[in-house]
């Protein structure tokens, strides 16, 4: 139930104020969609439009253990970090830092968890840690939280973005 | 949210991108962030003011200097901004693990 999920953040503290959810059922095993998700992330993820460099980026790798870093390695060899695993527990679960382009001090977390569903798989990717926007943005993320749940629930029920 | 193509423009810029990003870190004068980044003053100033123009970023004057911020708004745009992040590499995602899934000996 993704509308009671977002209406029971609203009371808690800061660091959950502003939280983006997003959900997809795919095929196949949790083994399979997990294993792709990290391991594989360099076959599917469309650097072309999200990368660091999207001009120079080559692929992406993810290193799959707990400290691990995920990263884009550009065509002349430079990386640039966009991760770091804070949690691996496959093929459940993983958390990471997120800071494409920033320094690890501004990042925020990435919390991605598979589920057996009756289709194939459905992942869940939580989006969290906002606080590191600052004080006065997180004053008005809890400000506008309110106002977000309605966008939010429309997302959640897959209406989908303005394509 | 009329101004999420701005924002999307203004944040597809790697240069642009890393800009918003350190001002989320702590605000900065333009010469401290050309310092930091391989960008000339003048590029950093034409920058910042797409980013401005997006209502990302403000400017307060500090003295003699213009030190720049995250503008509150701009957290709203940003959302926008992630959520279309997430839409757009989920989508792939799904595009490529049911490929790969639907190719498999066992399904139609």
């Amino acid at each position: 139930m993704p509308e009671s999920t977002a209406e029971s953040r609203l009371g808690e503290p800061q660091d959950e104020g502003l939280f983006i959810e997003k959900e997809v059922t795919v095929l196949g095993t949790v083994e399979s969609a997990f294993q792709r998700f990290t391991e594989g992330i360099g076959s599917w993820w469309p650097l072309a439009t999200h990368a660091v460099s999207p001009d120079d980026a080559d692929t992406v790798i993810f290193q799959t253990w707990v400290g691990g870093r995920i990263y884009e390695r550009q065509k002349d060899g430079a990386e640039a970090t966009w991760g770091t695993v804070t949690a691996w527990d496959p093929p459940r679960r993983f958390a990471m830092t997120w800071h494409p382009g920033g320094d690890a001090g501004s990042a925020t977390r990435l919390e991605v968890q598979f589920d057996e569903v009756e289709e194939g798989t459905r992942l869940r990717l939580r989006h969290t840690g906002w606080e590191v926007l600052g004080e006065e943005a997180t004053e008005t993320c809890r400000q506008y939280h309110k106002g977000w749940d309605p966008v939010l629930a429309r997302f959640a029920l897959g209406s989908g973005g303005p394509h | 949210m009329s101004t999420y193509p701005k924002v999307l423009v203004a944040l597809s810029d790697p240069t642009r991108r890393a800009l918003f990003e350190k001002l989320r870190a702590r605000p900065r004068s333009v010469g401290e962030l050309a310092s930091e980044l391989p960008v000339s003053q003048p590029a950093v100033s034409q920058h910042l003011r797409v980013l401005r123009e997006a209502g990302l970023v403000e400017w307060q004057a500090l003295g003699t200097r213009r030190v720049y911020r995250p503008r509150a708004d701009g957290v709203r745009a940003l959302r926008a901004y992630v959520e279309s992040l997430w839409d757009d590499v989920l989508e792939a995602f799904k595009l490529a693990q049911d490929e790969a899934e639907a190719g498999k000996p066992g399904h139609e």
